[in-house]
């Protein structure tokens, strides 16, 4: 009886300090992916202006070339279409930089209650979807460079959903 | 003076900088808004949705400005 009480609370503290790796590791997983996100940021508000810029010109050249005199309403719509894919850049990272938002709030109930929330499932599900939307836009909007850190950030996410994984139950 | 009064004597001084920080820039004078962001730390930036915001502000301006 002895050696059978002694057993589970062997058992119980092995599997609480596995479970504590565990926690360790998605942390340090999406605290690099969060600083790896942010990097991303402010790489891309540091390239946005002179993108912007240099679309602004190219519509603004364009007006004043025109044959025929159009309402300003229409140079307004061209430029605002000229400027979608970089503002689906910004939208996109944006999604990630939420998702990224909920895991860390989820890690952070686990930690405190024991348990892995539901919306860890729904970040682990979505985050290569939210990804992949970020890689096309950045494709469309002619960004380059940046693919290769946001491949990095999905590998980082990927891992931490792996190491999650047997913990958390649907 | 006392403490409170200085306070807001220096939110408002922080508010009319950035202020006219940010009015410069979406008229074409980024360097205010640069410096601004240079003081703040790095998480308090302005972050790449919020400099496309400002941006198209500008670039509206620049496509329908007068020769």
């Amino acid at each position: 009886m002895r050696i059978h009480a002694l057993l589970l609370a062997l058992a119980l503290v092995l599997c609480s300090c596995s479970q504590q790796r565990a926690q360790v590791a998605v942390q340090s997983s999406l605290t690099a992916a969060a600083h790896v996100v942010a990097a991303v940021d402010q790489e891309l508000a540091s390239r946005i202006p002179p993108m912007v810029e240099e679309i602004a010109h190219e519509v603004r050249r364009e007006r004043l070339e025109s044959p025929v005199e159009m309402p300003p309403e229409h140079w307004l719509s061209v430029l605002v279409v000229r400027l979608e894919p970089l503002a689906q850049v910004t939208r996109a990272l944006r999604v990630i930089k939420e998702a990224l938002l909920t895991a860390q709030g989820a890690l952070t109930a686990w930690i405190e209650g024991g348990e892995l929330p539901e919306e860890w499932g729904p970040f682990c599900d979505g985050v290569g979807d939210a990804a992949s939307h970020l890689l096309e836009a950045l494709d469309a909007a002619g960004v380059d460079g940046i693919p290769e850190q946001v491949r990095t950030v999905v590998g980082m996410l990927d891992e931490a959903c792996a190491v999650a994984g047997p913990y958390f139950s649907r | 003076m006392n403490f409170t009064q200085v306070l807001g004597r220096l939110i408002q001084s922080l508010v009319s900088t950035v202020t006219e920080a940010v009015e410069a820039y979406v008229n074409g004078d980024p360097s205010k808004l640069e410096k601004v962001q240079q003081v703040l730390p790095p998480g308090e930036r302005l972050q790449s949705e919020e400099v496309m915001a400002l941006e198209t502000e500008k670039a509206k301006r620049l496509v329908m400005a007068q020769d």
